[in-house]
């Protein structure tokens, strides 16, 4: 991507010995460096990464840094309720006296790690079938996708919802039904991504030499979608954030004391507007968890100029 | 140069500012059309021909391209120091033939909306206002559509009416092309620029179209330059021809003088090319396209080229008149310079 | 695709009815009496086995009913449709303001890529579908609400609803010429208008400036341009009609997604739509209320691909002729 505020760049001085002929073509380390030089020149995904980066530390090492680790779990301090941010308490008290700085370091936790059960699973699931679906495709890849679009109708929220609510609301019931449901799309990516890569030559080429379909499936066609997925697994996990604390929000994820980010605003509404500090931070955690998520994502999506839905 | 020229490139060179660096991709060129006479560049694919083209259509992006140095001057002005409104206003004057008839006509609207859109704007001087007014106007609209429905016939397209409530899907790619001709002629142009226009289409419509063309630039006194990589196309309806490699004229002259007797290394070199019925192994030229990051000093050619000199690959060269009529720059005939 | 919205009532058929524990129980209170519970049991037709209920379901529907909810005690059709088209409303203002918005702004971001107006516009639309609604939703509440006074909290009209003709609050006033019923629904459906598409206004904006920067790499963008056409008319008329038919089918896809996010949005703003009552359904366990609302869902996703795909086939004539 070419930007346009780019000033003549000297050109590069000819190598000693050369006749200006170029070689045939770019090597795989010139083509990486390429790559690299444009995501560098991509400043917001830099900064989403170190964001990233940032908010996995601070949730890994949230035991160690709140202030009030004590706070995220049953402590209660009634002599401190509803105090607003000073030098004690950062981010203030809630109405229990806790410390909403320590809480929000521990919903971090528990965030992220919604992240990484729903995505694994739904890539764990997802992946596989869609790429059955899309390899062998007659009866099985119509069956498959028939279900996928069944489950495709109902908005993601909706169907969390439901299914966590059914099992009874709870913060894992809440993460395993979000993982339940959010398959469908890895399937659905990565169906379209193998019936394009079916068609390309070198699959052919494997098959010609009698390769075994596993091969070629997991060997051949997933490593060439490997930066689609990449792309989509990073904007999904702040997407998998605003679902999993919007279930709690609404009461069929996780409930008090955990110190989940949803809940946390829901139970800091009765508050507003006095205490507006109980419900305004955790809101911004998710904001800017979400946004480091997304940076990011659209930097990698720039970087491997990938169309993901 | 003439006097009579309708267009006249100077001493023109571009560069291409990228990711990986600065492609220097136009060097030095040099041509000139004149009225009724259509004008050949010819050359391989990524010889610069067809930034050349966009050039002078104004089409091309101009960041990531940037001109370096040089002039072209139409009807004596030089385009490159026009404003963006008047540049807008010659543009009308210079006629654009493309290459791909099947990608060339917006998609989502009739031939005669297009049309009308380009002839209601020509009578608008450069006034957006005016040209909403007219384009709403019943009796302007009339007009116009008179016009183009004229403007199709000229063109040999049948039943033009009818044509015009047309969508481009619906039409064959001989007919698109004549209906980017016809989009062509509008409002008189001076100037005509063909890129390729045949590559797309099969012969016979190949042949037509090219008569098309030529009957054109008598009728219409056009100056036409006709972009090409096939030398015999050339040879059929070029007057003159200007052969570029690596972006820069390496010979020009009239175009059947030129391919029978070739003087510079490369025009030899793609005459031999050409496969005959009647000659056993064809050659090609040995080497490969320039790297347009890391240019070679002095001639572009000299690497592929079996007499070179040692002058070769310290300069380039100058063009040097040969003949009358014939320019070649090339080292090899510094003496013959007349 | 009816195929689709069967399996859809199905699956969420089945899904309340495996519930672990007893919602019957906790409808009625932990005072009931054994035989209460058993009683409605019987009347609410969960003592058979699950095909059998299906049936009955499907056969109810045909003849209009959806079932009682056990939330609001009344048939839930009857809510449906006293509800579906505050809903409706509030998802059709959104996707208009984010669409009305987001041409100019994808043109605008399109036209001055790379350049200081297309990277803010590019930031401000990720950090649109970065807030988390249900937040967004409150803090606006409480900014222009609150503090500011400017526009209501909650509520979808402050006085007398207007008469009903559509269920659409904004046209039955217009119609009926009730211009305070029009004002005052109208500041009342801004704000939560405005948070449910504020995602879909960032998405979309993103989505025309794609397909117009596609556009610009047209080979018949710059036949145009040679002929000496003008910009204005360029990007607006020949580039951005394409742009804009390509951008149909996901704009059509955002409502579905829309209906999710409803879901908090009509919580916080306390508007009385299908969305909220299905997340109390959900919540509490109402069997039809959920199975009715889903099924509801799901054919508003039906149809509103259907109107895409005739909208499509009016706008790319490629498409119409090759039918």
């Amino acid at each position: 991507m070419t930007d346009g505020s780019t000033v003549l760049t000297k050109p590069a001085a000819p190598e000693p010995g050369s006749d200006g002929l170029s070689g045939d073509g770019m090597t795989r380390v010139h083509e990486i460096r390429r790559g690299l030089r444009r995501f560098m020149k991509n400043r917001l995904a830099l900064i989403g990464l170190i964001f990233t980066l940032g908010m996995v530390l601070l949730a890994v090492f949230a035991p160690v840094i709140s202030p009030y680790p004590e706070d995220a779990g049953l402590k209660v301090h009634f002599d401190k309720q509803l105090m607003p941010p000073d030098r004690d308490h950062w981010f203030g008290t809630d109405e229990v006296g806790r410390d909403v700085l320590s809480r929000l370091l521990f919903g971090a936790r528990i965030s992220l790690l919604l992240c990484v059960i729903v995505l694994g699973i739904a890539f764990a699931i997802g992946v596989p079938l869609g790429l059955c679906a899309g390899y062998f495709e007659g009866a099985v890849g119509q069956v498959i996708m028939r279900i996928t679009d069944v489950v495709s109708s109902i908005p993601f929220l909706v169907l969390a919802l439901a299914v966590s609510a059914a099992l009874s609301p709870s913060l894992q019931n809440s993460m395993l039904a979000i993982a339940f449901i959010w398959w469908r799309s890895f399937c659905r990516l990565a169906y379209g991504e193998t019936l394009s890569l079916k068609q390309e030559d070198f699959v052919m080429a494997s098959r010609s030499i009698g390769a075994s379909h596993r091969h070629i499936m997991f060997r051949e066609i997933l490593p060439n979608m490997s930066s689609t997925l990449l792309v989509k697994i990073t904007l999904d996990a702040g997407y998998a954030i605003l679902v999993g604390t919007a279930v709690s929000f609404l009461g069929a994820g996780a409930s008090p004391p955990t110190p989940e980010w949803g809940i946390m605003v829901a139970s800091g509404r009765h508050y507003l507007p006095d205490s507006w500090w109980v419900s305004l931070f955790p809101g911004l955690a998710i904001f800017f968890t979400v946004l480091s998520f997304n940076l990011l994502g659209d930097g990698l999506r720039d970087f491997f100029h990938v169309e993901v839905e | 140069m003439s006097l009579n020229s309708q267009l006249e490139v100077r001493n023109l060179s571009v560069h291409f500012h990228t990711i990986d660096g600065t492609l220097r991709v136009i060097q030095g060129l040099n041509l000139q059309v004149s009225p009724k006479e259509m004008v050949g560049i010819a050359g391989e694919t990524g010889c610069g021909k067809s930034v050349t083209a966009k050039l002078v259509l104004g089409i091309l992006p101009m960041p990531p391209a940037q001109v370096v140095s040089g002039s072209i001057l139409f009807s004596g002005t030089d385009l490159l120091t026009l404003s963006a409104k008047d540049r807008e206003g010659v543009k009308q004057q210079i006629a654009y033939i493309p290459q791909d008839p099947m990608t060339s006509l917006n998609p989502t609207f009739t031939i005669g909306s297009l049309l009308l859109d380009a002839i209601v704007w020509r009578q608008s001087g450069g006034s957006l206002i005016r040209y909403f007014r007219k384009r709403h106007t019943g009796r302007e609209v009339r007009n116009a559509r008179e016009y183009a429905v004229d403007l199709l016939s000229r063109v040999d397209i049948p039943a033009p009416e009818q044509v015009m409530r047309r969508y481009p899907i619906e039409l064959s790619g001989g007919m698109r092309q004549r209906v980017l001709m016809a989009t062509a002629l509008i409002g008189h142009p001076k100037l005509l620029v063909a890129d390729e226009p045949t590559t797309a289409l099969d012969v016979t419509i190949q042949k037509r179209t090219l008569g098309l063309l030529q009957e054109k630039i008598e009728e219409e006194h056009l100056a036409g330059i006709y972009i090409t990589h096939d030398l015999g196309v050339a040879r059929n309806i070029c007057h003159r021809t200007y052969v570029m490699y690596a972006g820069t004229v390496v010979e020009s002259g009239p175009t059947k003088a030129l391919l029978d007797r070739p003087f510079h290394p490369y025009t030899a070199g793609l005459v031999r090319s050409i496969p005959k019925l009647t000659r056993e192994p064809y050659e090609g030229i040995p080497g490969q396209v320039l790297d347009y990051l890391n240019p070679p000093e002095g001639c572009r050619f000299h690497p592929r080229c079996s007499r070179r000199m040692a002058v070769c690959r310290q300069t380039s060269a100058p063009e040097y008149r040969v003949e009358k009529d014939r320019w070649v720059a090339c080292h090899l005939f510094s003496e013959k310079d007349g | 695709m009816l195929l689709v919205v069967m399996g859809v009532s199905v699956m969420m058929f089945v899904l309340v009815r495996v519930v672990p524990g007893d919602p019957i129980g906790r409808v009625l209170g932990p005072m009931a009496k054994k035989e209460d519970i058993e009683k409605m049991r019987r009347q609410m037709g969960l003592d058979r086995p699950i095909p059998i209920q299906y049936f009955n379901y499907v056969k109810g529907v045909t003849k209009g009913t959806l079932g009682m909810s056990l939330v609001e005690h009344r048939d839930v059709s009857d809510i449906v449709r006293e509800k579906l088209p505050a809903t409706l409303e509030l998802v059709l203002v959104s996707i208009f303001f984010a669409v009305v918005l987001a041409i100019p702004l994808g043109v605008v971001s399109a036209l001055y890529r790379n350049r200081l107006l297309d990277h803010i516009n590019r930031l401000f639309a990720l950090f649109g579908v970065s807030f988390p609604q249900f937040w967004s939703g409150l803090m606006f509440q409480l900014f222009f609400g609150y503090f500011l006074s400017l526009l209501p909290m909650s509520g979808r009209i402050a006085g007398e609803p207007p008469l009903h003709i559509t269920g659409f609050y904004l046209i039955d006033s217009l119609v009926t010429l009730n211009l305070a019923a029009f004002f005052d629904s109208l500041v009342h459906i801004i704000s939560p208008a405005v948070i449910l598409g504020l995602g879909a206004l960032a998405n979309v904006t993103r989505l025309i400036r794609a397909n117009m920067i596609d556009e610009m790499s047209k080979d018949y963008i710059s036949v145009s341009r040679a002929t000496g056409m003008p910009g204005f008319i360029i990007s607006y008329k020949y580039m951005l009609r394409n742009a804009f038919s390509s951008s149909l089918t996901m704009i059509g896809f955002l409502i579905p997604l829309m209906l999710g996010t409803a879901f908090v949005v009509e919580k916080v703003f306390a508007w009385p739509g299908i969305a909220r009552f299905g997340a109390d359904a959900i919540i509490s366990n109402d069997f039809n209320g959920v199975v009715g609302v889903t099924l509801v869902i799901c054919l508003a996703f039906v149809i509103v691909n259907f109107v895409i795909d005739i909208l499509y086939g009016f706008l790319d004539p490629r498409i119409r002729l090759s039918r």
